[in-house]
C-alpha cells in the first residue's frame, strides 16, 4: 500500500472527487499525481488534506504501521477466546514458547480451572495491568484471559467496578463491547460453577442490557441458555443446542453446563 | 508540534543517531535540515524511517491535532443507534457531523425509521448510491455506506454486484473479520429482498454462501438467519417460528423485519 492508494481508498469511502478532496491544500493536478504514484506529496501538505476532510491521521496510517504485527497475534488469540477454541490455544502453545505462560492462564479461565503456575509466573502476568477505573479493550482482554489466576473474591471487586465504570468504557465500539463481553462469559460460567445464583441473574440481565450488536449476538443466546437451565427449560435447551449443532459451534457447546 | 520537532524527539527517546535515522532513506544532511528547520520531508520517506527504526507510525501520531473520530467506532455507533430505532442518536450524530455525505446517509435513515422512504427526495437518493463500476475497492467503509443504502438500489441492479461480493468471499482471499462481517450483514440484507421478491433461486445461493463463512461466533447471526429463511422456504414454519423465536429473545428481530 503506497501513500497514494491510501489517499485513493479513503477519497473512494469518503465519495468525494479528487478536486474536492485536496481542495485548497495542493493543485488538483499534483494531487492527481499523487494518487497515481507519480509525484511524492510532503507530509505537511498531507495532513492538511486529512485534517480538512477530518479523516482521522491514525485511520490513515494505521495500513502502514508495521508494529500491527504482534497485534495481529494477540488478535488471534483473542478471537481463539471468544470462540472457547482450546484445541488452537493448546496448538499455538506449543508452536509460541514466548506465550506458554500466558496461555496457560487462559486455557485455565477457559476450563474453569485453576491454572498451573508458579505464585512468581502468576505474579508476573498480573504485575502488567490490574488498575481499577479504566477499562478499555486492553484491560477488558485481560481480566477476561486471565480470571483464572484470581480467586473469587479479587474478581467480584473488578467486576463490580465495570458495573459502576460502565458509563466510560466505549460500548459502541465492537472490539470493546466485544472485550467486555468475554469479561462477563468468563464470570458467568465461573459462577454458575461455583452455584453463586445472584452474579448469574446478575451477569445475565448486565449481558442483556448490552447494545444489539451482532458481533455478541451469540453471547446473548448463551445468556438465555442458561436462563433455559436455571429454569429447566429443557424444549428451549434443546432447540438452543440444535441450532449450535447445526451451524459448527461444536467448541462453544462443549464449553457451557449440560444442567 | 512539528514533523522536525517530532522527529527529534522520538528519535532521541530511541537512543539514536541522525544517520541511524536516515540511514538509506534520505541523507544525513536532508535529515538534519528536516530536524532543525522543518523543511518538509516526503510522507513516503517519513513512513520508511519509522518502520525501518522500528518506530510506531501511530505512536508518532498519537497527539496529532486528530479531529477525526475513529471511522469505525463512528460506523458503529451509527449502524446500533438504527436497530435501536434511536431517532433522538441519529439527530444528535447528525449535528455533530461535519461530513455531507454522512449528514445525508443520517436523512436517508431517518427516513428509513419513520416510514417515509417514499418520500425521500431522488436528487438524495441518486448522491447516496455508488458508481459501483468506478470503485477500486471495496473496503470496509464502502461496505459499511452500502450496507446501508442498500434499499436505495434497483434490484436488478443488486444481483451482479452481491455476487461479486460473494465470489471475492469464495475466491479464498484473506479477509478479515470486519470486512466478512460486513458482507455477511450484506447479504442477509439481500436476502431479505430477495425473499420478498419471491426469488426462491438467489435466496438459495445466499444461504449456500452464508453457510460457507467460517464457524466463528461473530457470525452467529448471519447463520441464524440463514436458518430461518431457509426453513421458510421449505415451508418448515414450526422450525421457522422457533429459530425466530430465539432471535427475538436475544433482542435482534430488528435485524429481520426492518425494511
Amino acid at each position: 500500500m503506497t501513500i497514494g492508494e491510501q489517499l485513493r481508498e479513503i477519497r473512494d469511502s469518503l465519495n468525494l472527487t479528487q478536486t474536492q478532496m485536496c481542495a485548497g491544500a495542493v493543485t488538483e493536478s499534483f494531487y492527481s499525481r499523487v494518487e497515481n504514484g507519480k509525484s511524492e506529496i510532503n507530509i505537511d501538505d498531507l495532513l492538511a488534506i486529512l485534517k480538512q476532510n477530518h479523516v482521522s491521521v491514525r485511520d490513515f496510517f494505521s495500513v502502514f504501521d508495521q508494529s500491527m504485527q504482534r497485534k495481529i497475534q494477540y488478535h488471534c488469540i483473542r478471537s481463539a477466546i471468544n470462540n472457547r477454541n482450546v484445541a488452537w490455544l493448546k496448538k499455538e502453545q506449543k508452536d509460541e514458547p514466548i506465550f506458554k505462560t500466558e496461555l496457560t492462564a487462559v486455557i485455565a479461565t477457559l476450563t474453569n480451572k485453576k491454572a498451573d503456575l508458579s505464585d512468581d509466573a502468576q505474579r508476573k502476568i498480573k504485575s502488567n495491568f490490574g488498575r481499577l477505573g479504566k477499562w478499555d479493550e486492553t484491560a477488558l482482554w485481560n481480566l477476561a484471559s486471565f480470571m483464572s489466576l484470581y480467586d473469587t473474591s479479587e474478581i467480584k471487586i473488578l467486576i463490580t467496578d465495570i458495573y459502576e465504570n460502565k458509563n466510560s468504557i466505549s460500548l459502541n465500539d465492537s472490539l470493546t463491547l466485544v472485550a467486555l463481553v468475554n469479561v462477563m462469559m468468563s464470570y458467568l460460567g465461573r459462577s454458575y460453577q461455583e452455584n453463586d445464583l445472584g452474579s448469574v441473574l446478575q451477569t445475565i440481565q448486565f449481558i442483556k442490557e448490552l447494545p444489539t450488536n451482532p458481533v455478541i449476538m451469540f453471547h446473548k443466546l448463551v445468556t438465555i441458555y442458561y436462563q433455559a437451565l436455571i429454569n429447566h427449560d429443557q424444549k428451549r435447551l434443546d432447540l438452543i443446542t440444535k441450532v449450535l449443532q447445526k451451524n459448527g459451534y461444536d467448541n462453544y457447546l462443549a464449553w457451557l453446563p449440560q444442567r | 508540534m512539528k514533523i522536525g520537532e517530532r522527529l527529534h524527539r522520538v528519535r532521541n527517546l530511541h537512543g539514536l543517531t541522525q544517520e541511524q535515522m536516515a540511514a538509506g532513506i534520505i541523507s544525513k544532511s536532508q535529515y538534519w535540515r528536516i530536524e532543525k528547520e522543518s523543511n518538509a520531508i516526503r510522507a513516503s520517506s517519513l513512513i520508511k524511517i519509522l518502520n525501518q527504526n522500528k518506530i510506531s507510525v501511530l505512536k508518532f501520531f498519537k497527539d496529532v491535532d486528530d479531529s477525526g473520530i475513529k471511522r469505525r467506532e463512528l460506523q458503529d455507533l451509527i449502524t446500533n443507534a438504527y436497530f435501536a430505532r434511536d431517532h433522538k442518536k441519529l439527530e444528535k450524530i447528525k449535528k455533530q457531523s461535519t461530513n455531507l455525505q454522512m449528514k445525508r446517509l443520517i436523512d436517508w435513515l431517518l427516513a428509513e425509521l419513520k416510514g417515509e422512504s417514499q418520500d425521500f427526495p431522488d436528487e438524495d437518493k441518486r448522491k447516496l448510491r455508488y458508481n459501483v463500476w468506478q470503485v477500486e475497492r471495496w473496503n470496509d467503509d464502502i461496505l459499511w455506506f452500502f450496507f446501508h443504502t442498500l434499499y436505495l438500489y434497483k434490484y436488478s441492479n443488486l444481483e451482479g454486484i452481491i455476487n461479486a461480493l460473494i465470489s471475492k468471499f469464495t475466491k479464498n482471499e484473506k479477509i478479515e473479520d470486519r470486512q466478512l462481517q460486513l458482507i455477511a450483514s450484506i447479504a442477509v440484507r439481500y436476502l431479505n429482498i430477495c425473499y420478498k421478491q419471491n426469488n426462491r433461486y438467489e435466496a438459495k445461493k445466499v444461504i449456500r454462501f452464508l453457510r460457507k463463512i467460517p464457524d466463528k461466533i461473530e457470525f452467529g447471526l448471519a447463520k441464524m438467519i440463514a436458518d430461518y429463511y431457509e426453513a421458510l422456504l421449505n415451508k418448515k414454519k414450526v422450525d421457522a417460528e422457533e429459530i425466530l423465536d430465539l432471535i427475538k429473545a436475544c433482542g435482534y428481530e430488528n435485524y429481520l423485519s426492518l425494511n
